[in-house]
């Protein structure tokens, strides 16, 4: 629900180094499940709210990363895409979640 | 259409008690108009059905001149006000805790609790949709309370959060709860200066909430599981939920509580009582 807020939040941060708005081309993004996010309802917000302001040719790539565990019964180190997998070793739930939350606006690219 | 779930009025602000109709003060930035068309130019060639897919994995035909790194968070802007609103907390010697959860888990009724053991040295924030029923509720049970009402938004964020603070008496306050919208999501994405955040978890809510609603739970320092005096009721796997909740953070402290017969809350108030000093 929330994802249009945020989509608001990534074109105030990048407005200032655009431009001409028509000329956007693509944002990236890096996020993570723990960003606690919708990614498609994310690129659907922004979508919308480019066409408002004016950024015709914009879209929002999303770099979906993991998020990397590490087990701590075993001490195997694995990466979960969602968070209800466990040790794909030993199978325990009991682990240190290792990366921290990444939810970061990484470049844009501005087209000629 | 509001920028925080679409579904607002076009002259939407929120209303902080005692504030004027006209929101005094507030900077909201709205984008608004959900009656805008997509008729835009496209240079290229391709068909834009304005759905959810976004791969884009047709060749764009554009020339891409230039690369800008911006590197910048993308709550850049929230957690900047957060980062004010936790400067005025410390400033206050406030202790700060935020609690998160379903919509009728009992958050409530735990800040009653709460307001009739601390009383005065206590203030509450609430956050709904609509009503001042739980500020109101907060203020019948001893302590100083606002109400934000969001009137749509499915969560606080750190500047209404700054501006409920601007009316709000804090004077002989050490602790203050902010007492966000019902809503396992949203919320947790918002830091909103915080010391602590609290997730409170009912047993009928079920045990298989942890994992599906991960963020909150990876970002919760406590873990509050309320109604437990009806275990005996409803089908929860108590140990299931704590293992779960383990699994995303290790540290996480647990407390079973029952807040509408006080089960239990003497060690949450233990556990909160040694956060502040009291007078």
């Amino acid at each position: 629900m929330h994802e249009f807020s945020i989509a608001s939040g990534i074109i105030d941060t990048i407005e200032p180094k655009i431009a001409d708005p028509s000329k956007l081309n693509k944002v990236r993004i890096t996020a993570s499940p723990l960003s606690g996010i919708s990614y498609d309802s994310l690129s659907f917000c922004f979508k919308e709210l480019c066409a408002y302001k004016g950024y015709y040719n914009a879209f929002l790539e999303i770099n979906a990363v993991a998020v990397s565990m590490k087990c701590a019964q075993c001490d195997t180190g694995y990466e979960c895409s969602v968070l209800d997998t466990f040790c794909p070793v030993c199978g325990s739930s009991d682990r240190n979640v290792v990366s921290e939350s990444q939810f970061s606006i990484d470049f844009i690219e501005i087209e000629e | 259409m509001c920028d925080n779930c679409g579904c607002l009025p076009v002259d939407w602000k929120h209303r902080c008690k005692d504030k004027d109709e006209q929101g005094q003060g507030h900077m909201h930035k709205h984008v608004h108009g959900n009656e805008h068309g997509h008729e835009h130019e496209h240079k290229h060639e391709h068909e834009h059905e304005h759905g959810n897919e976004h791969e884009h994995e047709h060749t764009h035909e554009h020339e891409i001149k230039q690369k800008i790194a911006i590197d910048r968070p993308v709550l850049e802007g929230n957690d900047y006000l957060a980062k004010i609103n936790r400067q005025f907390f410390n400033d206050h010697g406030l202790f700060v805790i935020n609690l998160i959860s379903s919509p009728g888990s009992g958050k409530t009724t735990i800040v009653e609790y709460l307001a009739r053991h601390f009383k005065q040295q206590m203030a509450v924030i609430v956050g709904d949709i609509q009503t001042h029923r739980d500020a109101e509720r907060a203020r019948a049970a001893g302590c100083k309370s606002v109400q934000i009402e969001t009137l749509g938004a499915c969560h606080l964020d750190a500047h209404s959060v700054g501006h409920a603070l601007e009316t709000l008496d804090l004077q002989g306050v050490k602790l203050l709860v902010i007492e966000n919208v019902g809503n396992l999501v949203c919320p947790s994405t918002y830091d909103l200066g915080e010391h602590e955040k609290i997730a409170v978890l009912s047993l009928p809510e079920g045990d298989d909430k942890v994992l599906k609603y991960p963020a909150l739970f990876f970002r919760a320092s406590t873990i509050l599981l309320n109604k437990i005096d009806l275990a005996p009721y409803v089908k929860f796997d108590k140990d299931k939920v704590i293992d779960e909740c383990r699994s995303l953070n290790r540290s996480v402290n647990v407390f079973e509580i029952a807040a509408s017969s006080g089960l239990g809350m003497e060690n949450f108030i233990v556990y909160l009582s040694g956060k502040f000093k009291k007078d």
